[in-house]
């Protein structure tokens, strides 16, 4: 019997240092935390197998350092990209600002055909930290996604605790096949992807 | 190592540094086991980077001085993710991360220019955790002006440039693997940890990191470049294989990115000082790969002649000084190229206007004068 044929997708993690980049990742892939992750230098990245819509997919996540200095490295990895998370943490409101400064320079090195169409899934990350030291309110991210007007769905994430995290990359694969089949859409017309159904989750939206 | 081996070695090491033995010194560092123990790695790597121990009390004046510094921000995300291989209890964990910042505060407040990377702490850990602080400080500080400071300044072009170096003698070893390599596309940033923090990022066995270091300042700042090619041509057969098989660059980019962590140390630094000989560094072809005049690969001499054979922090200031005029070149090249109407300023705009108005009078004068 012949295992049938996976789709290969890539995600790229981009972010301001400490968010949470890689223990999203780690979270989502091995289902586990720990305090104890380095800092990234560089770039590398993890694969997970799953299945959207009956779909078998597998998708390659890069994990990219988020100090500014490397940024310029980043871009080599940018390429090919199905689908784009920027990664900020609740608790600093430096890295949500920063989160549109990731976005644009994503957009610019890719230069893709159609920006406004392209995925971005921002999360907001360390939603397992004392309430009382949160500086970016959900309804202020959700009018950033909102205003910007492209493709772009938020969810708030404890990479600790695992809030919100399977059902944010389960997003993430689906607009991530859909953003690759419509790249693939002339020489592959065939089958009908199901759309995403967005159901907003608490402290999710897709926007 | 056996017993009285260890015991036999120790006594080797204490015998060089007795006499200031600098070359044996280099050799054991090389050739031999190391300084095994952190007593016996203090004085040696002290000698090896021609410092006395009777370090002037540590200016840490300059921590009273400035509140802060441009990269504190990225200094303390990265000192509260420091510390790990060590399993240290919280107390002793918060302790140690104060004085990784402390370290920090007074080097970047000492020397604003310095741009601090990710990665300089986890060389500034292995320093912290085998000298005292006042130690620590000033080899950190020897380290960055002699062997680091292509990596602190405000471009990352000149790091970048030391990975090509690092592909370069792949290819010169290994014409083969390097046109596999670049063929499939694979990024030469999987090596960008093991340089900026001599393998300290990528290697557990704090031990093995120690051993690495006794290397490194044994040796010219180049090895650690001719280790990173030296890792991976250890490789060779495995890589050709993989892709032989059809493994796309982005597995064997990954592949690459994990092979400190099954790393034998000591064939590593066999291998590498092979490689040094069969490639000396004067047959080297800095040029080809854009290695400044300025950069720290370019020193001559012992690794204890360094400080003497170059002013560090004058050559840092000036390989700044140079990447912002090539930097300013470029722009004015990318300026030429631009059609004149965005490029020209008011005044000029105003010259172009006169001499096409002057152009039209004088057309139109040479076209009365004849009139058929």
């Amino acid at each position: 019997m012949t295992s049938p044929r996976r789709t290969l997708l890539k995600v790229v993690i981009l972010g301001d240092s400490g968010v949470g980049k890689t223990s999203l990742m780690n979270q989502f892939v091995n289902h586990r935390f720990s305090r104890e992750y380095k800092a990234t230098i560089g770039a590398d990245f993890l694969t997970k197998e799953l299945e959207v819509d009956g779909e078998a997919i597998t998708l390659q996540l890069w994990d990219t350092a988020g100090q500014e200095r490397f940024q310029s490295l980043g871009v080599a990895f940018y390429r090919g990209a199905d689908c784009c998370i920027v990664v900020y943490d609740v608790n600093n409101a430096k890295s949500f600002e920063s989160v549109e400064n990731w976005r644009s320079e994503f957009l610019e090195q890719t230069s893709s055909l159609n920006n406004n169409a392209f995925p971005f899934v921002i999360l907001g990350n360390q939603i397992d930290k004392d309430p009382s030291k949160r500086t970016v309110p959900l309804n202020h991210a959700l009018s950033y996604c909102k205003n910007q007007g492209g493709n772009l769905t938020h969810f708030e994430t404890s990479a600790k605790d695992g809030t919100n995290v399977s059902i944010a990359f389960e997003s993430i694969a689906r607009s991530a096949l859909e953003n690759s089949s419509h790249e693939d859409y002339a020489s592959d017309l065939t089958g009908s992807i199901s759309l995403l159904n967005n159901t907003n989750e608490s402290g999710s939206c897709a926007c | 190592m056996h017993r009285d081996e260890i015991k036999k070695a120790q006594s080797e090491v204490k015998f060089a540094l007795l006499n200031s033995d600098r070359e044996t010194l280099s050799c054991i560092g090389q050739t031999g086991h190391g300084f095994l123990i952190k007593s016996l790695r203090k004085p040696a790597w002290f000698q090896l980077c021609g410092l006395t121990l009777h370090t002037p009390p540590a200016r840490e004046t300059a921590l009273l001085q400035g509140d802060s510094y441009a990269d504190k921000h990225q200094v303390e995300m990265d000192m509260n993710r420091s510390y790990f291989h060590s399993k240290t209890h919280p107390f002793r964990l918060r302790k140690q991360r104060s004085r990784l910042s402390k370290v920090f505060d007074i080097i970047f407040k000492t020397h604003p220019a310095l741009c601090y990377y990710q990665g300089l702490h986890d060389i500034a850990q292995v320093l912290l955790l085998t000298l005292s602080f006042s130690h620590a400080l000033r080899l950190l500080e020897h380290l960055i002006f002699f062997r680091l400071r292509d990596f602190l300044l405000p471009s990352l072009e000149p790091t970048l440039h030391q990975l090509e170096l690092m592909m370069h003698i792949i290819k010169l070893r290994d014409p083969e693997l390097s046109s596999e390599l670049v063929k499939l596309g694979v990024q030469n940033y999987f090596a960008l940890s093991w340089l900026i923090t001599w393998f300290s990022h990528d290697i557990e066995d704090f031990g093995a990191i120690c051993r690495l270091f006794d290397f490194f300042i044994a040796t010219h700042p180049l090895t650690v470049v001719y280790a990173c090619a030296q890792l991976v041509l250890d490789n060779s057969l495995e890589l050709k294989h993989m892709i032989r098989n059809g493994s796309g660059a982005d597995n064997v980019y990954t592949f690459l990115c994990k092979l400190p962590q099954q790393l034998d140390v000591e064939t590593l630094i066999r291998h590498t000082c092979s490689l040094c000989r069969t490639l000396p560094f004067p047959k080297l072809d800095l040029d080809s790969c854009s290695i400044s005049k300025y950069s720290c690969l370019r020193t001559k001499g012992e690794s204890w002649e360094l400080a003497n054979n170059s002013d560090g922090p004058m050559l840092f200031r000036m390989h700044c000084e140079d990447l912002k005029a090539s930097k300013s070149i470029t722009k004015d090249k990318y300026n030429s190229l631009l059609p004149l109407d965005l490029r020209v300023s008011g005044r000029s705009m105003v010259a172009a206007i006169t001499v096409i108005g002057i152009g039209i009078v004088a057309s139109q004068y040479v076209t009365s004068q004849n009139p058929s």
